[in-house]
């Protein structure tokens, strides 16, 4: 096994949870907004339901091949198909990472406009390059320090907007627009939710595998605890139409506070846990790519691919688009399919093949009585 | 100057990645090699398209063309 370090179940459910959450705020709450505008709260909590297929699925395949990676179960026990798809896993991994970059680079050139896109690049993956290369321990442990805080500040960044000029009446009428942009809502939600796909990376070294679907819901129902108020918030403040304008909704939302003379200015607190979050989502996906490859090509460990992969994703970073017009494009268009195609569908229709061939084995691996 | 440039960012791609590369062949293990060499030359290719700015079509752009929506 090339990896040799456990993480807890808490740990790894803290890592998704970190992960999702600064995509989800940085920017899938535009595409959520423009298609289901003041209807996105009721998308959020719709497409949430409908991701925990996929979530499901990925933790049973954990159970029904204990101790693999997804990338070992689909090289070692779906024949060429399963190779085929392992690349094609691969890819998304290396699409999700450099996409991660990518972001950390648009919502770093917002205030820092003319430092160039490769030395944003270079900084944010010197640090991840050193955390993957330390382990997934290393990684969990970060995040379970980080994440509490985030939160801590999150909550009352909150609590400091509600004074701001917010109308919840902004949220009315409830299905004003019909089903169908709630619909596309819940579907840009469900394949945000897809993101999950890379806890087959990461579930086979949690403590208990037996509570992975456990793991798997609570960090689905948090993710979206923690998603509600940023999706809200702008809604209320700004009114759905500006709100979908918005390059950076929360952030914009963030800028408006102003406790008292003296504290105000908290959009570099917002900066700070971006980048936190960005660091976690990065490693984390950065992991998955060089742990796969490693896997998939039966190498000894990992380590000795993490610096040459760091030059591959820092260049893909920078080729990915040309301008945010472009990345944000990618983000309405491609984003959505890619994630329910790798994080629903194909989870699902392994979980069931899986299922029907390998169901002896799950028994005995698992059976009360053992 | 884009060659200047090119030459400088792969000497700093094989001098960053040398530590690593002379462990791997301390231990004898050439797959690891090939894969690091194999790597490192896509981001060799992918750092020269980047300083002679050849980006079109973007990564995202291709993904786009692929996508179902907004056909």
């Amino acid at each position: 096994m090339i990896e040799k370090g456990r993480i807890s179940n808490i740990q790894a459910a803290m890592l998704v949870i970190t992960s999702l959450t600064i995509i989800g705020h940085l920017i899938l709450l535009t595409v959520v907004i423009t298609y289901s505008r003041q209807d996105s709260w009721i998308a959020a909590i719709v497409g949430a339901i409908l991701g925990l297929a996929g979530i499901f699925a990925v933790s049973k395949l954990a159970q029904i091949f204990p101790g693999q990676s997804l990338i070992e179960i689909l090289f070692q026990h779906f024949s060429w198909p399963g190779k085929f798809l392992g690349i094609l896993y691969l890819g998304y991994f290396y699409i999700m990472v450099i996409l991660a970059t990518r972001i950390y680079v648009e919502a770093y050139k917002k205030i820092m406009i003319q430092t160039p896109e490769w030395a944003f690049v270079a900084v944010i993956l010197l640090l991840t390059s050193f955390i993957v290369y330390l382990g997934l321990e290393t990684l969990g442990r970060i995040n379970q320090i980080m994440l509490p805080i985030m939160v801590l500040f999150g909550i009352s960044l909150v609590l400091l907007t509600i004074g701001e000029n917010k109308d919840y009446a902004n949220l009315l009428p409830i299905f004003g627009n019909g089903i169908l942009p709630i619909t596309k809502g819940s579907l840009a939600i469900m394949g945000w939710f897809g993101e999950f796909a890379i806890l087959g990376m990461i579930l086979p070294y949690v403590q208990q595998p037996k509570k992975l679907v456990k793991t798997g819901i609570v960090a689905t129902i948090i993710t979206l605890i923690m998603f509600m108020g940023p999706l809200t918030g702008p809604i209320a403040l700004f009114g759905p139409v500006e709100a979908a304008k918005m390059v950076f909704p929360s952030f914009s939302e963030v800028r408006y506070i102003m406790a008292g003379e003296v504290i105000n200015r908290f959009d570099s607190i917002a900066i700070l846990f971006w980048t936190v979050g960005s660091m976690v989502r990065i490693s984390l996906f950065f992991y998955g790519l060089s742990l796969g490859i490693g896997q998939a090509l039966r190498l000894p460990s990992y380590r000795p691919l993490v610096i040459p992969l760091a030059w591959l994703i820092g260049v893909g970073s920078l080729l990915f688009a040309k301008s945010y017009e472009e990345f944000n494009e990618f983000m309405f268009e491609s984003y959505v399919p890619i994630n329910l195609i790798m994080g629903s569908i194909f989870p699902i229709l392994l979980f069931l093949i899986a299922w029907i061939f390998f169901r002896n084995k799950y028994k005995t691996k698992y059976s009360p009585n053992k | 100057m884009e060659i200047v440039v090119s030459i400088l960012l792969i000497g700093l791609m094989f001098i960053t990645t040398l530590p690593y590369t002379f462990q791997v062949l301390k231990k004898k293990e050439f797959k690891v090699l090939f894969v690091q060499l194999g790597i490192l030359g896509l981001a060799i290719i992918g750092g020269i398209l980047l300083i002679f700015e050849i980006r079109d079509p973007s990564i995202s752009s291709m993904l786009n063309q692929l996508s179902p929506i907004g056909k």
